[in-house]
């Protein structure tokens, strides 16, 4: 998962595009280590827990961990669970959509 | 001679008992256990080495492949657990078998194998508390058997509390459906095929042509009946009314095609962090965790 992420971050720091997190992990201490550990460069918001309230308003909770939303420049949800190669392919056709669309909205 | 009906007595005792626990014994063993308890043994087996293939696969491809290997495997395990019980569905030791052909179909089996299960638990185990207890944690996929059983034990009125529930998940199971439909859209061939392979492939082709803002008004209806009505019931640590509100809310805001809502809060470091700030970015939301 975090040498993917790591990965789709480098190949396109330069692109209009962010990878957020949104972390599930009740220790807040633990995951300031993993984050050192892994490398991990992205931001994340802390939830807190997996009832946390940013998973419960997003229905994470439900359908369960990891899930991955696809926001286009316009913050529109265009894609849910893309995981893989395709979630550079997905990635890379809202980009050119974007640039396709002229810039920003 | 004294004796003779005291010593009577005693073997005559010792008759009864070994009868009862024989006779016991015949009623709440299943007559197929012994071949239930290898077939269960054989799915755990074809599971573990699997899983063991799979960790040693690298592209997504072979990974694709020993997936649809594993289901056709699989696939005939379930059918003999199904072939056990099918002439003989009504006894209630059918239950154990047909629950267990539920509960672990998924990515193990053809759904038309679990299909039949559920049409069996339907007929003949409606009110049985193991039918309502296996399609609870499937009710949120939308698949077409979860709403044909669970359409069933709400016509089937349950005692109160359950009537509740199963109202709740007959609406988890529409907004399930209702998001299939967008969702599907963007699948590539993999992922089609690898939701094909979980859901059954006429089911895919039906659920992508479904009608979805007509799903979605059921369930908002359904939703709302459930907080109107049985708002008080307890569910996983809270209440129907607020599990309610919380789904009608993601229905109408959280979906493809919808505009993400505002997420404020804190980064790892305590740093406040707001969504908007990332507006003119293509952005991945990744929910994570390391637990």
């Amino acid at each position: 998962m975090y040498p993917h992420e790591r990965s789709l971050v480098k190949r396109l720091e330069n692109q209009p595009f962010a990878l957020l997190g949104v972390n599930s992990d009740p220790d807040r201490q633990d995951l300031k280590e993993l984050v050192k550990k892994e490398q991990i460069t992205w931001r994340s918001w802390w939830d807190g827990g997996t009832e946390g309230p940013i998973a419960n308003k997003w229905n994470v909770n439900v359908r369960g961990w990891p899930t991955v939303f696809v926001l286009d420049h316009r913050g529109v949800i265009r894609g849910k669970d893309v995981t893989g190669s395709r979630l550079d392919e997905f990635v890379d056709e809202l980009l050119k959509e974007m640039k396709a669309a002229g810039g920003n909205n | 001679m004294r004796y003779t009906p005291m010593i009577t007595l005693v073997v005559a005792l010792g008759a009864a008992c070994s009868y009862a626990a024989k006779g016991q014994q015949e009623k709440t063993e299943l007559p197929f256990a012994a071949e239930f308890e290898k077939l269960k043994a054989a799915v755990d087996k074809l599971e573990e080495s699997h899983a063991k293939r799979l960790g040693e696969l690298k592209t997504e491809d072979q990974k694709a492949a020993l997936f649809e290997v594993h289901i056709r495997e699989a696939t005939p395990l379930a059918e003999k657990a199904l072939a056990l019980v099918v002439g003989n569905a009504q006894d209630p030791a059918a239950v154990e078998v047909l629950t267990w052909i539920i509960d672990r179909g998924w990515g193990n089996w053809e759904s038309t194998v679990v299909e039949k299960a559920a049409d069996l638990l339907i007929q003949h185990h409606l009110k049985d508390r193991r039918t309502h207890n296996v399609v609870t944690g499937f009710a949120h996929l939308g698949m077409p058997w979860t709403e044909k059983m669970l359409r069933a034990l709400v016509a089937a009125e349950l005692p109160a509390k359950e009537h509740a529930l199963t109202l709740f998940q007959l609406a988890q199971c529409l907004q399930g459906s209702a998001e299939f439909v967008p969702d599907s859209k963007i699948f590539d061939a993999r992922r089609l095929k690898r939701v094909e392979l979980l859901y059954g492939k006429d089911n895919v082709a039906k659920m992508r042509m479904a009608d979805a803002a007509k799903l979605e008004a059921e369930a908002i209806r359904l939703f709302t009946d459930v907080a109107d009505n049985y708002g008080n019931v307890e569910y996983n640590l809270k209440k129907l009314r607020d599990h309610a509100a919380s789904a009608i809310y993601i229905i109408r805001n959280i979906g493809i095609g919808k505009t993400a809502p505002e997420i404020t809060g804190e980064d790892i470091d305590g740093k406040p962090m707001k969504l908007s700030d990332y507006r003119g970015k293509v952005v991945v939301l990744d929910f994570w965790g390391h637990w």
